[in-house]
């Protein structure tokens, strides 16, 4: 930057910005020849080159793929040529972004040419773009991973929802087709759908709220009370209580499932009875006492995150604040409540939110342990079932995949807005932490 | 005197929780192993403390032909360790990105990262098949880890971002006065100060694939490339005839290392942040 | 204003340049291949790939089976381990892919399935071929009218009992009830009769007393016709009910404890498949004997018969040679060799007769009583039944629960 009112000596008229920004609109890179950068020009063309060379082919038929899914059955495989369209339309859009780029550069340093701006030396211009574009390249790489990675098969589900996916229009033998919101419509009238979603809606809600502030409490105590300067043999109880961790969590899952069985679980043959007497509680086949069962399966599987994520927090906060609580004399609730609290909440509330959502759709424990189970009369869905485990049985048996992306999609949007809205809120709480 | 007491009562409190917590979680792990010892293939013995001790089952993973047991360990070891290394640089670059810097999509960017996590991923596995069915990377342990990598950004992202937070910028604005560049300020203040979380980052992305059965189930096909978790699953997916006793086997052997790392990594989750960092 | 312009223009020519790019592929004629002429074979491939189902056994014998193909004709068998659950699915996306097997491995009631994603070609038999296999077994692999499979091997569940418990078998459903009565002791968790509470295995009782699955009519299932809660299917679960009601079957027997209990001889018979036969023979040794199914309304029960079968992948480039080596797996000699390691029972009528092995006597007869499992793709709703079952167990009104259920099973057709 200071480099350039340095060099303000020659202006150069005749250099037109214009004509750099043509020249790189025909093809990338010419502009910046024009304007005598020679090394980013050449870089330049040879991106583009290696670009239409590599990859042009591939986009053509990406993108004829996703216009039309095919027109020969067999030959064509529609998921596959849905695929290539969306990676296509990815490469395009990383291209124009690029394209853009290159332009506007093009353009910028023409007119900065003509203002008599001289060409640093290659060695400044290279630390001055370095300079300016660090930020993106700490993000670049993790970028592009992320969008073919994360956001690729996202925009596939999505798309699956605007298309007659089901088991007898199923690819390769048959095509698909786009069909617009037909399946939305369908939604609201098939009645497998309209007369069990409520009970099912309301117990995933329940679920989510329930099982996951129990394993936010749980794990906050107990982070708590390790953090506590006068406990002895920290590492040993850090261990075992981040042990529910360590082992794989359907692995754990299955051994509770077999350890709740009704008559030959340890747990009613070892605990309840012995200790309540009766014929024990019906653990897979009450759908309440299988409620209990998995929230408590749920908080034991999911604290020690919770436990790890305070623990390391906690040791963040400086030692000052609770000095200067003492000496102000603070109980120890009330430092709790001012200083721990908010620290650690302002660290980890998007988590704590994420945490939630991840509940909502936690398929694994639900369907694991008892498969939504146990039946429940005059609905279609398991007394367990929250939405996704439930989606999972329909697809799974009807093999209807355009009604799932469907459903899932309106899930996902669902959860998003609620997300959001969450986490506004705790970017204003995140202002008041920042003081 | 009072005070002494007072403190007595609350230590015993707070290891009596601990105690409870204890049996709360080593009564199931106790139980697996128990199952893993016992002779047959049955979960159902009568009791906790198997009749016939055996070591048969662990015998069959690691000597009988058909088991492959050692291999799924090593590619496990592979897949864990590289996706623990790299989440753990890659997350922090961009974690450090969105915490310090002004970008074009900063605050989009954000909202990003949450929306993408909260999209039931159900059918979307078919289109990593397909994505790395074109790049030739199917049934390989290095595409596996590719998709691990990007695919723990968004929320490790966040969990970075917010410890990062939480380092003053005084900090490293002082720093950037005495002269430091970009990468000296990441690399000499920054992570040093965000070693708790970057252990935290690489013991989950180092659990991640180690227990996940879905994803590899999907990407690897020969027996031979198998994770441990895929592997051990199909010891149990059977409809008829499930081998739990040696499915409980393998799964006390992925436990123990696991728990040795973290008891390797709580050395940096404790001892990390002293009083001194912070202060500024 | 200007910037605006530029923007639209830079829209526009790049709309312009994709749709000029988006092009449909160039589609070689004639792809399909020579025409090869009747009974000549093809060229040779170095090597067929074979999806083997993930177990030991399973593994064993095809190892086995391959090694003498390939001695016979140079052509490398490469041997896949996919669990069979999930070789459908994994076919689908592997298969286009070019990643796929030429042969898999399927149960008849994933048929359906498999021929409306057309992941499967028809085989062609000779009728010479085809009269060396048991009708039943073909008629499984049937599905409009072409013939998809090399049948492997026949199962269905029976009985197995422990003979230093009972004397003799109990020859109908009510002395096996007396037997339990007799025999059970909750608390040191013995009992005289064990059935896992799943469709599957409770088909005996709904179908011998007139319940049934679809209507059928010449082999053609009619999915409008469902006769899971006419009168015989709540006859059928009123007699299952007894041994609940009176606490000789417990609620929630798990296939894991029927067999763990089994195996440690606290139970007189439990009904189960063939897989089990080397598991329940090493535990209990001399004490192991089978039989059919007892009696169930006068007549010997039925039991649902699955037929597994070599299928050929539509994505095979040697559709001759892939047939050939599914021929030469489900030969006589291939067979026998199958039998000998897995002890399944080859749907063969000519290896059939060399079993001789009297654990085999339940497995052989209770085949003969059998009903096919049905192999349309609508079968997978049924499976609802196994929610109904849970209901009536634990004490909801069982017409009504079959009703509601039925309901169900319809709408979930629908949605197909």
């Amino acid at each position: 930057m200071a480099d350039d009112q340095l060099v303000t000596g020659n202006i150069n008229k005749k250099h037109n910005p214009k004509l750099a920004m043509i020249l790189s609109i025909i093809f990338a890179g010419l502009g910046q020849l024009y304007n005598k950068r020679y090394l980013k020009g050449f870089i330049f063309i040879i991106l583009e080159i290696a670009f239409i060379i590599t990859l042009i082919d591939f986009i053509g038929l990406g993108l004829w793929g996703i216009i039309t899914l095919g027109t020969i059955p067999v030959t064509d495989h529609s998921i596959f040529l849905l695929v290539y369209g969306l990676i296509s339309i990815i490469i395009i859009l990383f291209a124009v972004l690029f394209y853009f780029l290159n332009v506007h550069d093009a353009r910028k340093q023409a007119k900065q040419i003509k203002a008599g701006w001289k060409a640093p030396s290659l060695f400044d211009s290279v630390k001055e773009g370095y300079d300016k574009s660090f930020v993106y390249l700490l993000t670049t790489p993790g970028l592009i991973l992320l969008v073919f990675t994360v956001v690729l098969p996202l925009l596939f589900a999505v798309s699956l929802a605007f298309t007659n996916y089901d088991l007898y229009n199923s690819p390769p033998r048959n095509l698909l087709d786009w069909v617009g919101f037909e399946n939305f419509k369908s939604l609201l009238t098939v009645p497998l759908w309209r007369n069990t979603f409520f009970s099912v809606f309301s117990w995933t809600i329940v679920w989510t709220l329930v099982a996951t502030s129990f394993q936010i409490a749980l794990g906050l105590f107990l982070a708590v009370l390790a953090n506590d300067s006068r406990v002895k043999f920290k590492k040993f109880f850090r261990t075992i209580l981040i042990l529910p961790w360590a082992v794989p969590g359907f692995v754990s899952i299955l051994i509770f499932a077999a350890m709740f069985n009704d008559d030959f679980g340890t747990i009613n043959r070892d605990i309840i009875i012995p200790l309540f007497g009766g014929s024990g509680i019906n653990w897979l086949s009450d759908p309440f006492y299988t409620r209990i069962a998995l929230i408590f399966i749920q908080t034991w599987l999911g604290y020690p995150f919770i436990f790890a994520l305070f623990s390391g927090v906690l040791q963040s906060i400086s030692k000052d604040w609770y000095e200067a609580a003492e000496v102000d004399g603070a109980t120890r609730w009330q430092k709790f409540k001012n200083i721990t609290l908010p620290h650690v909440l302002f660290a980890t509330a998007p988590l704590l939110i994420i945490q939630y959502t991840t509940n909502f759709n936690n398929f694994n424990v639900i369907y694991l342990f008892n498969e939504g189970g146990p039946a429940v009369k005059g609905q279609n869905a398991g007394g367990t079932d929250i939405l996704i485990s439930w989606v999972y049985k329909l697809t799974f048996e009807t093999n209807n995949f355009s009604m799932a992306a469907a459903i899932s999609l309106i899930i996902g949007i669902l959860i998003s807005l609620f997300a959001i809205f969450q986490f506004r809120k705790t970017s204003s709480f995140k202002e008041e932490g920042q003081i | 005197m009072n005070r002494k007491l007072k403190n007595t009562i609350e230590m015993i409190g707070v290891y009596s929780v601990f105690g409870f917590m204890s049996i709360m979680i080593l009564y199931p792990l106790l139980w697996a192993l128990g199952m893993s010892l016992n002779e047959g293939t049955s979960l159902y013995s009568s009791s906790i403390i198997p009749e016939n001790w055996s070591l048969v089952h662990y015998q069959w993973l690691f000597t009988d032909p058909n088991s492959n047991y050692v291999n799924w360990y090593k590619n496990s070891m592979i897949v864990s360790g590289s996706n623990a290394i790299l989440s753990v640089i890659m997350t922090s670059l961009v974690a450090y990105a969105f915490s310090r810097y002004k970008f074009v999509g900063r605050k989009a960017g954000l909202y990003t990262f949450l929306i993408l996590q909260m999209f039931p991923a159900m059918m979307a596995m078919v289109a990593l098949y397909i994505l790395l069915n074109l790049i030739g990377l199917l049934d390989t342990l290095s595409g596996l880890i590719l998709i691990y990598v990007g695919g723990q950004i968004p929320f490790n992202a966040w969990l970075v971002k917010g410890y990062l937070d939480t380092i003053p910028r005084e900090l490293d604005e002082s720093a950037r006065i005495d002269g430091a560049g970009h990468l000296t300020v990441f690399v000499k203040i920054i992570l040093p100060l965000a070693k708790p979380i970057l252990a935290v980052v690489a013991l989950f992305n180092f659990m991640t694939p180690l227990f996940d059965f879905l994803l590899p189930s999907i990407i690897l096909h020969s027996q031979k490339n198998y994770t441990i978790a895929l592997g051990l699953f199909n010891f149990i997916n059977d409809q008829f005839s499930n081998n739990f006793t040696r499915f409980a086997a393998g799964a006390m052997l992925i436990a123990i290392p696991v728990s040795i790392i973290y008891l390797f990594l709580q050395k940096y989750l404790i001892s990390g942040l002293t009083s001194g960092g912070t202060k500024g | 204003m200007k910037k605006r312009n530029h923007l639209f223009l830079m829209t526009l020519l790049l709309m312009t340049a994709l749709t000029m790019i988006a092009c449909e592929p160039d589609r070689g004629e004639g792809t399909s291949g020579e025409e090869v002429s009747e009974g000549e074979m093809p060229e040779k491939p170095d090597e067929l790939i074979v999806w083997v189902n993930d177990e030991e056994v399973a593994q064993e014998a095809a190892r086995e089976m391959f090694a003498n193909y390939t001695d016979e004709t140079g052509i490398e068998v490469v041997m896949e381990t996919v669990p069979m659950p999930d070789q459908v699915q994994r076919l689908a996306l592997a298969g286009p892919a070019g990643d796929g097997p030429d042969i898999f491995f399927q149960p008849q009631d994933r048929l359906g399935d498999v021929v409306a994603q057309g992941l499967s070609m028809p085989i062609t038999f000779t009728d010479e071929e085809l009269s060396q296999y048991s009708e039943a077994a073909i008629d499984a692999f049937t599905y409009e009218g072409e013939i998809y499979g090399a049948p492997v091997a026949i199962e269905t569940y029976f009985i197995y009992y422990n003979k230093s418990l009972i004397d003799e078998v109990p020859e109908t459903i009510d002395e096996v009830f007396d037997m339990s009565l007799e025999l059970t002791n909750r608390d040191n968790d013995e009992y005289g009769f064990l059935i896992s509470p799943e469709f599957y295995y409770l088909y005996s009782f709904i179908n011998s007393n007139g319940g049934y699955i679809f209507g059928e009519e010449e082999g053609v299932y009619d999915i409008e016709d469902i006769g899971l809660d006419n009168e015989g299917a709540i006859q059928g679960f009123e007699d299952y009910m007894q041994f609940i009601n009176e606490g000789v079957l417990p609620r929630t027997v798990t296939v894991d404890v029927l067999d763990g209990l089994f195996t440690e001889g606290k139970v007189g018979l439990v009904v189960n498949g063939p897989w089990n036969i080397p598991i329940y023979r090493e535990a209990l040794g001399e004490d192991l004997a089978t039989a059919p199914l007892p009696k169930m309304g006068g007549e010997h029960a039925p039991s649902f018969v699955g037929v597994k079968s070599w299928l050929i992948s539509s994505y095979t480039e040697n559709p001759e040679w892939a047939m050939d080596l599914a021929k030469y797996l489900t030969s006589d000699e291939s067979a026998e060799l199958n039998y000998q390691i897995s002890g399944e029972l080859p749907p063969r009528p000519d290896v059939f007769d060399i079993v001789d092995d009297p654990i085999y006597d339940g497995y052989t007869q209770q085949i003969e009583f059998g009903t096919p499992m049905p192999n349309i793709p609508e079968m997978s709703a049924v499976w609802d039944m196994d929610d109904a079952i849970q209901l009536i167990i634990n004490g909801e009104d069982i017409e009504e629960v079959l009703q509601e259920t039925v309901q169900n099973i319809k709408d979930k057709i629908d949605l197909y």
